[in-house]
Parts: C-alpha cells; structure tokens; sequence
C-alpha cells in the first residue's frame, strides 16, 4: 500500500494544529511538522501526535518552509494542509484509494472555505492541488502562495493530474477574527509584491495579489492588477473563474455597472454555465437600470448547472439568492404579486433563507389580512415543525401582526428552549387582543432567577402603560430600576411613568418632561412602544411620547415615526413627521415618496406630484439606487390629478365637445 | 525694413451699417488708402465710409464678381493690396502683417485664413483665399463666374497661418437672404463655365446653407469625381458627408469617410466626420478610433479647409460624449476637460460634464467640483450653470450657485447676476428674498425690466398678497395692456380672492395668458430644495400656488381646462419618456 505523508508548516498554531491533527492522524502514515517559530506550545502539540518536528527560521518564504518540511518526507505521497483546516471525515476512505492510483502524479482536492456572515452564505467551495507524489524534484515556488503545480509540469510536462472533489477539506482560515488576528492580509500584500517584482508575468500570483488588495478595499488598484492577470490569460486555467468574478465584484462595489457588464459578457463568452456571472450580470443590470436584462441574467442563473468546485461558487445564486433579487425587481416595479411569487421561490427553495419569509409576510401584510395571509403562508410551508413556526411567528411579531403571530408561537413551544421568549412574546399578542388577565399572568409567571425576568417585567410595565395603571406601573417600573437595563431604557421608563402621570393630572408631576436622548437600545424600545400604543389605539399616549424625545433626536427618527403613524392610518400626523424628517435630512428621496403616499391616500394630487417628483429629483445622485417606482408612482399622480381636473371641468363646463373628447380619450 | 504701403479694397456685400463700421475699424490702422465698390447702400452707410476717408465707387446691376473687384483694385495706388467683403472683420494687429511681410519678403501673394461660421454652431470653418497680393496691373480677376486671381505665379504665392479675416456673424434671416442672393448671381452667370469646380462649390455651399441638401449633394458630387488636386476637393468632400448625413444615408456617408481618409491621411476633419456618423449611429467603440485619429492628425497642413476645432476641442468634447454614452464616466471627464482647457468658450463641455456630475453626485458635489477644478474661469461660466440648474429644477441651488459666484467675482456684473438672483430665489418658494433683491436693484436704478416686475407680482402670489396682486398687476397692464404675465397675475389674484372668474375681461381667457399661468405651474413643480435646507413652508407656498392656478384653469374656460389636461398629459409622457430612457422595464 502507498505511504502517506501529511507535511504542514505551523507557528503560533497549537489549538488549531490539535484540531488538524486529531481530524487527520490516523488518516496518514506520517506526519511531518515545520515550526517556523512558535512561542506557544505548538511543538508539544505536534510532539504529542507523534509527529516529525523539526525547525526552520522564518525567512519570508512559504515555499522554503514548505520544500523544508518535503526534505524530512518519507511516503510515496504528499498531502499539505495548513494548521486551520481539517480533514472531512468522510474523506479518510477515499483519501486511501486515491494514492493507490499508479497512473496519476497528483490531485486538486475540494476545500470548502467557512466564511462569516449568515448561515445560508456561510461556506464557499474551491479547489486546491495539495496531493502529489513525493518525487525530489518536485519542489514549491513563490514566496507566497506557493505552488507546486508549475514544478510538476516543468519537470514532467505529461503528467497526469486530476481532480478528485471527494477529498475534502474544511477551512477556517478566511473567516475575519483569523485574518484580523495575524495581520495576514498585509503580511501577504507585502510578501505577494516582492515576489510580483521578481516574477512580474506570473499571472496567478497578480491575482492573488489583486484578491489581497480587494480584501483590503482598495478596489481601484484591485481591478488594475486583475486586468493585468486576465491579459492574455487561458480561460481555462483553474483560478480564470474566480479571476473574472473578483474583477466583476470589484467594478460593482465602485458602481461601475457598465464596465461590469462588458466584463460579464466576455467572461460568459469563455465560461457560459458559470451561475455567479449571470447573478452579477443580473446586479449590474439593475445597476444600470435594465430590469429586463437583469431578469434574464437572474432566470438564467437559477437555470445553470451544477458548478465545478474550482469556480467557487456562492451557495444560493442558483436558487435562493437569485430569486430574491428577482423578487426585490418585481416589488421596485410595483408587480406585487409578481414579487410574491418569486420571495416564495425563494423561499422554498432554502427555508432557512430568513429574509425571503420576511418579505413574503410584509407582502401579504397579516397585521390588515390575517386571515388571508394565512391561508398564503400555509400554502408555501405547512410550519408544524418548532422551530419553522417560531421562523414565522417571529417575524410576524416583529412586523406587528399580534394576532396572527399568536398561532405560530404556539406551536413553536414543542420546543422546550424556545419557550420563554415564546411566552413572552404570546402574552405581548395576547394583551394587543385586550385579553389583559391572560397576558398578565403569563409575563408574571417568570421569576426574579430567569433569564427572562427583566423582558418579562418590560413587557409587562407597557402593559400597565396602556391601560393607563399607575399603582401597578409604578411597582413594576421598581423591579426594573434595580435590573441591568440601559441607563437610557430607564430613562425612557421614567417618561413612560411621567406621561402617565400627566394623562391622570397627578398634580405633583413636574410640568415639563426631560427630552429624550436615546441610544441604540433606547430606540428599539421607544418604537416598541410606539408601535404598541399605535395598535393598542392609544393615539394620544403615542403622540406624547414622541413628543418627548429631543428635538434633534425627533428629527432623525420622524421618518420610521410617521411611518408607523402611516401604517394606523394617522395620515396628517405621519405628514407632520415626514416633513420634520426633511427638515433634518433634505435629500431623503425615500421620505419623500412618504409623504407622496400619505398625499396618495388622501387624494392630494398637487402635492403628491411635488413629493414623488421631489423623491426623484433627489435620487439623482449616481451612487444612489435607481427606483423605478418613484417614475411609476409619479406617472399614477399625473393620471389621478388628471382624472380630478375633467372631472371638475366637467361640472363648469358639462357637455363642452372639447372635454368630453378628453373624458373618452 | 520699411513696410509697404497697403491699400483696402472693400466689395459691399452688405448694406448693414454695423457690418461697415465694423470693418472698417478692424483694419483702418494699417491701410494707406481704401476703396469701396457698394452698389444700393442706404446713405447712412456710405457716410461711415466716408468717415474714414474711403473712396466709394458703385458696380452696375450686370456686373460680375470680376469685374467689381478689378474695378476695385484699378482705384488702389499701393504697393499692395488687401481684399475685404463688408461683412467681415480684420482679425489681427499690424504687427502680424509685418511679421509676414519680413517672413516671405519674395512672395507675391498670400492664402489667409478666411474663418466661417460653420455648419454646426459653435464651431467655425476655416477657408484659405488670396486676400492680399502685391498690386500688379497682371493680377486681375478672371473667369466669368468667379473671382479667382489670374496671373499670379503658384509658386509666388504662400500660406499664412494669420492674420485672419473672419466673417461677421448674421441671423438666420441675413444668411439665408445672402444664401439667396448669391445663387441668383451664380444662376446667372453660371452658363459660361458650367464644369468649374469653383462654380459647383458655390452653388452646392448656398444650396446647403438654405437647406436644399439634395441639390447640394448633386453639386459636392461633381466636385468629389474631380482630380486630387482640385483645391476644393478636400472641402467638397466633408460638404458631401454632410449632406448625406443630414438626408439619412449614413452608410454611404461612412463609404466616403473610409474611402477618402485613405486619399488624404493628414485631414483630421474628415476623421472627426466618420466619428460624427459612427456617435449618431450609437456605434462608440468605432466612433472613439474615428475621433482618436482626427485628435492624433492634429492641424492639417495649409491649403485643407479646416474646420476649427476637429483638431482638437471639438473632437476631445465628442470622445468625451462617447465615453459618457458607454457610461465610462471617468474617461468622459477627462475628455471634457480636456476640451474646455483648449477652448474656455466652448461651453458644450461644461454643460455635459456638469450635467454627469449632477447625476452622479448631487448639485452640491457637482458645484464643488466645477468650482474646485477651474471650470468656472469667467462670471459667464458661472452664470451658464445657474441657468442650468434652474432649468433642471434646483432652484435652490441656482441662488446658492449665485452667491457663490459672486464671492468669486465680486464686482463684476453684480447687478445682472442680483437679476438671476431674485428669479431664483422667487421659484425657490422664498418670495421675500426676491422681493427684497428687486427692491435693492431699485433703489440702484430706477428702470426695473418687465421681467422683474412680473416677478415681482409673482413674489405678491406665492405670498398670498393676493389684493397686492391685482393691484399691482392692474397698474402693469395700465402701461402694457397686451402683457400675458400681467394677465395671468390678475386672473389668479381675482381667482385668489374669491372673485368670480365669469366677469373677467376677455383677454384674461386668451391662449397666451392660459400658457403663462400653464408657465407659473410648471415653475411650481419645478423646485427641488437644496441639500442643506429643508423649508416645508416653500413647498408649501408653490403648492399653494400650484393649486390655485390649476383651480383657476379649471373654472376660467373649458379651453383652459383642455390646455391643461394637455399639459399634464405632456408631463406625464415626458416622464413615462424618462422611464423609457433610463430604464429597460417590460
């Protein structure tokens, strides 16, 4: 049987090494370690495997570090793995019967690279060619990103070399806390333009020394280089994909749509099924304001094949990922239903996809239709598993639909860890419902050793608020002044109390209220209780609650103020608030399409006209998002005004040939 | 070295007294004598000749170009002479003539650049002539159709790069009458020798400028299957690119661009027209090697009639379009700067890359940057971007553009800038600033222009003064009964205060009345707030007036009503267009 022999250069390594070598020990013949200068205990660890120790002075050079720990190689063959991945550990197996293939001088092997970031984009595939026979003459070059490939094929020009994706790798190495820990980015950029200097045509380590500067940011000079390594470059050489990828993100992130879009085309012309050009065509599409181009760059993502790992390709652009874009252009081209459709593709095709269900329930707006959205939503997924009914009914709760939310978080308490907050959350719908015994109880039920207590007592505090107790608001507000909550919370819970005492004309309440000056927690738990007040349809607690808040600070929040005031239906006090909002932010075009839609509402078509025609105007900023449905609504307004004049001219002037052609026309 | 004597022979071409004094000044410094053959023109304008002591001859009716001007140079006693139409100007100091005759002390004769309007509008063409030519009695004017100067030896004869001589610019009216004028004469003469190329030319160059481009054509067509040599070749052929422009037949167009910029490599107008063709036709990619070869051609030797420009701003302003049309916004700035660099007066530039800048950074990034890399050299560009602004909609914007510019210039022009001032802040929804400028022009001088006493009125609306309003506009329309704006303040100021509208004169329903309250309108959905203010009461206001004045058409007359239900159907479109344009949504 072949030997095997597993060489890794190691420093500073020794809990990462442990968790290598424990995936791979019994997997190798021989384990060969280089240390190049660990002050931890990592030679003790490698000792403790029985591994082959020995040390090499740092000098610089990966691939002298690396060709030092082949010299100590005894196996016919060479697996190299750094100390932050491991091996799968369904690979062992296959990992024996590939270097028993006689014909074959070496292997890429598939690496699945652990990212930061939400759990549906967390892993990214690639390949890496880290399996050779161990022959002297094959020896790494480059100081950094050392390659071995080049050597094999310098020595041995029909050497055979193949991929084998059941040999499989996990890296943690990408993820930010690695790579900020070590200072890694600018150590390479350093050693990567050294090695440039001595190696100015190698086009691989220009785009290595490319991706070091688009991590970095520095997407101008980032784009220069890659240029640079896609002269003349063979499409098909293994890293030519993630080559044209990188130079394409990098003329997005500089909003440089139309350079990505001649990049997306000739790439496409070399690489047809690759599903993340056609995704980023898509994105540059909209870039540029072509939805209908990028709908077919979307469509044709989610209808390419399955990927080859050495393209690394972005999980979701084949489905989930590219459905909701499709669905993001549906809902800015006012096609609601057509936008539903697609957030439930989304959807369907990842349920863990968590922003697609958020969409699809804003969409069907439960708070209005429970009764309707629910029947939607049972269609898409039946929810009867805890944990995809707590997905749902979490998101309900937090777009305000307390009555359809109450359902789903019921059934989500199978699960016994999710059952405080679902508690919590059941007596918060079961108080909006005006059933206060039943709520109270369950938010009483938590004791002072929860984990749960001090929510509990919040929620529980607004509810007294609301019904306007003050004996019992005041014995709450009590257990939390001595609770862990922010300086500002309390705050907040003293205007609360204040409030309520000037509503019941206690006369000792001093005349003024305090202006608020929240911060981030602070806010969250204002609009909580704005949000609760509005649909408890405490309007007037709700107006002065926000009158208390600083001046400057009201400004900044008026917009998601009015649009909560515009979501109860308070069109003239959410006007009062978008218009406060403009004072402090002038060129808020999104603010003023909110303003256009309570003029909307309130069949005021001059001033719609000068909001939806303002919204646009200041979206004119090229960096800006293009909005079609800023022309859209402002067509509707033209339209509606339109519509408004005949029919008052009409009643000046019934029956004038001239208007009545413009009545039929 | 003494300097020669020089004599000033003008042909009157023109009766326009302004042309004549114009002339005549240019050059009185550095001719000992001047001759003027005039034929019709009123008194008022031989006196200016004879203000400068000219000698004034008349041509008959049958005389040809020939004729009138040896009859001309018969009259001069110097030892040279200048030839100048009444319509043009000397462009140059004494001193470059000088320059010249120490340069070429053998020659005889020298080409000047004759400079034309051209074709397109800020741009000029340049033609060669002998325009000034030792005075022998052997060089005379020969050929029947023509003026060409016989006698003279070719080899005698040099290209001077200046002084120039550069036509006067006319209206429409003036140059299509002259274009009128001139085919008559052509047409008369044009029997005795009809293959000229010379004649060709002249009747296909008047045909063009009335618009007649096929009969145009037809004559540039005759031109082109001449010899290489004819010197009116070259300038023939861009007349035939044009003509087939301007008639649709692009490709054929092109044909002749590759074709002849294989025959004459050196002529960088020739190479700006195929980029002209392939920019229309969206081709950029082609258009960009068309225009970078004309860049790369540069000046084209003497002798080529050459369009000013192609060498240089012209071509720079259209590679930057280019650019800008691929949405390559850097290199389009690059461009344009570069072309406003090589010629400040060239405004086409500062208006598309103010206008790129805009959208892609707001007005107050787009200002900075004008003002931060010296686009602004002089008050008029500074004023130009106002207007653009205010055009736009930023109303705010062109008042805060204003002020800017007047702490750059500071005592220039400060009265015409307060002008624009006042009708910026006026649409800006701030009625009382405005108010306050036209009162302080007032008090600077006592004539105000109707236009800022209509703002004026305006100002008295958006306050809501409505009874000011009428007041005053009832005052205005004592003075001027006829005036529209003043009509349109006194409808809406009766409509303001409740009045019926059933009793207003008649005048108060006529369409130009209607489309100047149509006007108000649009100026009120006009106004976008500049970034660092937000005043709700301006929106406020210009809703308010807004509101009133559709109120107004609604009840004045079903006509009104119609014109706007026609005016909002035209902004509808206009933005259902901008969606079309800026977006691809089906």
């Amino acid at each position: 049987m072949a030997k095997l022999s597993l060489c890794m250069i190691v420093k500073d390594e020794a809990a990462a090494l442990r968790r290598c070598l424990e995936s791979i020990a019994d997997a190798v013949d021989e384990i060969i370690v280089v240390d190049t200068g660990s002050s931890d205990n990592t030679p003790q660890v490698a000792q403790d495997f029985g591994a082959k120790l020995s040390h090499f002075a740092w000098n610089d050079d990966f691939s002298a570090a690396r060709n030092h720990s082949l010299m100590s190689a005894t196996g016919d063959w060479i697996l190299c793995l750094d100390a932050d991945e491991t091996l799968d550990l369904q690979s062992k197996e296959y990992l024996r019967q590939t270097v028993a293939d006689p014909q074959t001088e070496g292997y890429f092997i598939k690496i699945l690279n652990r990212l930061d970031g939400p759990a549906w984009e967390s892993v990214r595939p690639d390949l890496v060619f880290r399996l050779f026979r161990n022959r002297k003459e094959y020896r790494f070059e480059h100081a950094i990103h050392e390659q071995i490939v080049d050597s094999i094929l310098a020595k041995n020009p029909k050497a055979a070399l193949q991929i084998n994706e059941n040999i499989v790798i996990w890296h943690d190495g990408f993820r930010e806390q690695n790579i900020a820990a070590g200072n890694k980015r600018r150590r390479n950029l350093e050693l990567l333009s050294k090695e440039l200097r001595k190696d100015p045509e190698n086009q691989m380590l220009r785009f290595h020394y490319g991706e070091e500067l688009f991590y970095q940011k520095h997407y101008q000079e980032a784009i220069v280089e890659f240029r640079k390594a896609a002269y003349r470059l063979n499409p098909h050489v293994h890293f030519a994909p993630k080559l044209i990828r990188q130079l394409i993100t990098s003329y997005i992130l500089l909003n440089d749509y139309g350079a990505a879009l001649q990049m997306v085309k000739y790439g496409l012309s070399h690489l047809p099924f690759f599903t993340d050009l056609h995704f980023i065509g898509g994105l540059a599409s909209i870039g540029i304001g072509d939805f209908t181009l990028a709908r077919e760059y979307f469509n044709n993502a989610v209808h390419t094949p399955e990927q080859p790992a050495h393209y690394s390709p972005v999980h979701g652009t084949r489905g989930f990922l590219t459905f909701y874009q499709l669905g993001n252009i549906e809902e800015e081209l006012m096609n609601r239903d057509a936008a539903l459709d697609q957030y439930i593709h989304s959807y369907k095709d990842n349920p863990d996809y968590t922003p697609a269900l958020e969409k699809i329930v804003y969409l069907l707006n439960p708070r209005k239709n429970p009764v309707r959205a629910r029947v939607e939503l049972e269609k898409i997924n039946s929810f009867t598993t805890p944990l995809r009914a707590f997905q749902l009914g979490k998101i309900l709760f937090a777009q305000s639909a307390f009555s359809l939310a109450l359902d789903y978080l019921e059934r989500a308490k199978q699960e016994p860890a999710l059952i405080p907050t679902v508690q919590i959350w059941s007596g918060v719908c079961l108080f909006q419902a005006h059933q206060y015994e039943s709520s109270n109880g369950i938010l009483k039920s938590f004791l002072p050793d929860s984990t749960h207590y001090v929510t509990a007592n919040v929620d529980l505090l607004l509810n007294y608020w609301l019904i306007q107790d003050l004996d019992q608001f005041r014995a709450i507000r009590k257990i939390l002044d001595d609770s862990d909550l922010t300086p500002d919370v309390k705050a907040l819970i003293q205007t609360l109390q204040k409030i309520l005492e000037r509503v019941n004309h206690i006369p000792t309440s001093p005349a003024t209220i305090t202006p608020l000056s929240l911060k981030s927690e602070g806010i969250a738990a204002f609009y909580y209780s704005l949000i609760r007040a509005l649909d408890f349809n405490q309007i007037q607690l709700a107006q002065t609650l926000v009158k208390a808040l600083a001046p400057e600070q009201a400004g900044e929040l008026a917009q998601r103020i009015g649009a909560n005031f515009q979501n109860y239906g308070h069109l003239d006090i959410a006007a009062d608030f978008f218009r406060r909002h403009l004072v402090a932010n002038p060129s808020s075009s999104e603010t003023y399409y909110s303003l256009g839609q309570v003029h909307k509402e309130q069949q005021k078509w001059v001033e719609a006209v000068n909001d939806y025609r303002l919204a646009l105007a200041c979206n004119q900023d090229g960096l800006a998002k293009q909005e079609p449905r800023y022309y859209l609504a402002l067509i509707q307004s033209y339209q509606h005004l339109r519509q408004h004049i005949k029919d008052n001219a009409l009643q000046n002037f019934a029956n004038h040939p001239h208007l009545t052609h413009f009545k039929e026309a | 070295m003494m300097q020669p004597t020089i004599g000033l022979a003008i042909i009157a071409v023109s009766g326009n007294p302004v042309h004549w004094e114009e002339c005549l000044k240019s050059v009185k410094d550095r001719v000992q004598e001047i001759v003027i053959v005039d034929r019709d023109s009123p008194d008022e304008t031989r006196q200016i000749g004879r203000q400068y002591n000219a000698s004034l001859w008349n041509y008959s009716e049958n005389d040809d170009f020939n004729v009138i001007r040896n009859q001309a140079l018969s009259r001069l006693t110097t030892e040279w002479v200048l030839i100048l139409n009444s319509d043009e100007h000397w462009d140059a100091g004494s001193e470059d003539l000088n320059r010249l005759f120490s340069q070429y002390p053998d020659s005889d004769g020298f080409y000047l650049p004759v400079v034309h309007p051209a074709p397109d509008p800020e741009s000029v063409d340049i033609f060669p002539e002998i325009r000034l030519f030792r005075r022998l009695f052997t060089y005379r004017y020969q050929g029947i159709t023509l003026p060409s100067l016989k006698g003279i030896e070719p080899q005698k004869i040099c290209f001077a790069t200046g002084p120039g001589i550069r036509q006067l610019p006319l209206t429409k009216e003036e140059f299509e009458t002259k274009c009128r004028s001139n085919l008559k004469l052509l047409q008369q003469n044009s029997t005795a020798e009809p293959e000229s190329s010379i004649l060709h030319y002249e009747l296909g160059w008047n045909y063009f400028g009335l618009g007649q481009f096929e009969e145009a054509l037809s004559h540039f067509q005759k031109i082109a299957a001449l010899k290489d040599a004819d010197p009116l070749r070259t300038v023939a052929i861009r007349y035939l690119i044009r003509c087939l422009t301007r008639l649709n037949k692009s490709a054929e167009a092109i044909g002749i661009c590759i074709k002849e910029t294989k025959r004459y490599p050196d002529y960088c107008d020739l190479h700006f027209a195929g980029g002209l063709i392939f920019a229309e036709k969206q081709e950029y990619q082609l258009a960009i090697k068309w225009f970078q070869r004309a860049l790369d051609r540069g000046t084209p030797p003497d002798g080529y009639h050459h369009t000013v420009g192609t060498e240089g701003f012209l071509t720079l302003y259209h590679l930057g379009y280019c650019y800008e049309a691929q949405k390559q916004f850097s290199d389009a700035e690059h461009f344009y700067q570069q072309a406003f660099t090589s010629n400040p007066d060239f405004f086409k530039p500062l208006k598309n890359l103010f206008l790129l800048k805009l959208a892609q950074s707001g007005p107050e990034n787009a200002i900075n940057h004008m003002i931060k890399t010296g686009w602004i050299q002089t008050i008029d560009h500074g004023l130009f971007l106002t207007k653009l602004l205010f055009e736009i909609g930023y109303s705010t914007w062109s008042s805060r553009c204003c002020r800017q510019i007047l702490e750059l210039y500071p005592r220039e022009d400060d009265l015409r800038v307060q002008k624009y001032l006042a009708h910026y802040e006026l649409y800006s929804g701030d009625p009382a600033a405005a108010l306050a400028i036209l009162d302080r022009l007032r008090s600077f001088s006592q004539d105000v222009d109707l236009p800022q006493i209509i703002d004026e009125l305006i100002a008295l609306a958006l306050i809501g003064d409505y009874p000011a309003a009428l007041v005053k506009s009832k005052t205005l329309l004592d003075q001027h009964p006829d005036l529209p704006e003043a009509w349109a303040v006194f409808t809406l100021s009766t409509s303001g205060i409740g009045h019926p509208l059933s009793g207003l004169p008649g005048p108060s329903r006529q369409p130009t009345v209607i489309s100047s309250i149509l006007t108000i309108i649009e100026q009120c959905f006009s106004y976008i707030p500049d970034g660092s203010n937000f005043d709700p009461l301006r929106l406020q206001r210009l809703n308010d007036l807004a509101t009133l004045s559709i109120q107004t058409l609604i009840r004045l007359a079903p006509e009104s009503a119609v014109a706007l239900l026609d005016y909002l159907t035209e902004k509808e479109n206009t933005i259902q267009k901008l969606v079309d344009s800026k977006f691809n949504i089906s």
